[in-house]
């Protein structure tokens, strides 16, 4: 969690746009990465995140602080915007995007010579999961995030987040079988 | 297999935005923005004050009507109690007329005896 983020928020809040030029240079990396593992498209995923960055700084004024980072309200706003471009766009994924990213970015990865292979069985294996078990599995692993904060961002119990995740790991083990 | 999926996911994390992507959007949104934040601004004050004038219109509608009852009621308390005296009123009416009706009755009694009296 960023530092004196409360202290940012509220400035943010009276309008103060280098307060929110910070919680957006600290947050956009994650909130990328989300985005781009549910379009799997990297122009698609810019797109959004602009999109999710415009709205979250539109509608700060309402943000209520309730003991959550900042980062559970941003992820609700990205949910959104994720399931309204598969609403409106029908899109289908692209693979191909993704892997080439991860590839290039992580050179212990792409040392591996499975690991692009690997990567592409699962990333082809969570598109079949629900949206919600996508995404519990994006915040939990990938962002590292507490059961507590997956269920704020998702509005869920955290009962029902651990379900998920668990459901989740099983079905893609069986997929990936 | 838990641990390879785990893995694969962690390693995402190393992924960042074009560093340009970045810069360009940041730019573009806090430039942009900064006249909607205002309008944005603006509606959620009149939206606050409207809150806060529909938030005292109906409490003093609620106090009205609650005014109202209780004044209702002392009302109510008012007229029973009158009626009970009216009530008391009549009663003693009633009681002057029997008190006479039976005045009436023992002097004309008397009158008769006096009357066959004389008649002896």
């Amino acid at each position: 969690m960023l530092e004196s983020e409360e202290s940012l928020i509220k400035k943010a809040k009276s309008g103060d746009s280098d307060s929110f030029g910070e919680l957006y240079d600290y947050y956009i990396p994650q909130i990328y990465r989300y985005v781009l593992l549910k379009v799997s498209n990297k122009t698609t995923a810019e797109d959004l995140v602009h999109e999710i960055f415009i709205s979250a700084w539109k509608s700060i004024g309402r943000y209520e602080h309730k003991g959550f980072p900042f980062s559970s309200w941003l992820y609700q706003i990205a949910r959104n915007q994720v399931i309204d471009h598969y609403r409106v766009k029908k899109t289908h994924s692209d693979i191909e995007t993704v892997n080439e990213e991860f590839v290039k970015i992580d050179p212990d990865v792409s040392e591996r010579m499975d690991a692009k292979l690997q990567w592409e069985k699962v990333k082809g294996a969570m598109q079949n999961l629900s949206q919600d078990q996508q995404d519990v599995l994006i915040m939990r692993f990938v962002e590292d995030m507490s059961h507590r904060e997956i269920a704020e961002a998702i509005k869920k119990t955290e009962g029902a987040v651990r379900i998920i995740q668990h459901r989740a790991i099983n079905e893609l083990k069986n997929l990936l079988v | 297999m838990e641990q390879e999926i785990e893995k694969i996911l962690k390693e995402f994390r190393t992924v960042q935005p074009n560093a340009n992507f970045v810069e360009r959007t940041r730019r573009i949104i806090l430039a942009e923005q900064k006249q909607n934040l205002d309008l944005a601004k603006w509606r959620h004050g009149v939206w606050k004050h409207f809150k806060i004038g529909l938030t005292v219109v109906t409490a003093t509608f609620v106090l009205f009507i609650l005014i109202s009852s209780i004044v209702g009621n002392t009302q109510q308390k008012v007229d029973e109690n009158q009626l009970i005296t009216e009530t008391a009123d009549f009663q003693i009416e009633l009681e002057e007329i029997k008190y006479f009706a039976e005045s009436a009755k023992d002097v004309s009694v008397a009158l008769q005896k006096i009357s066959e009296d004389v008649m002896e």
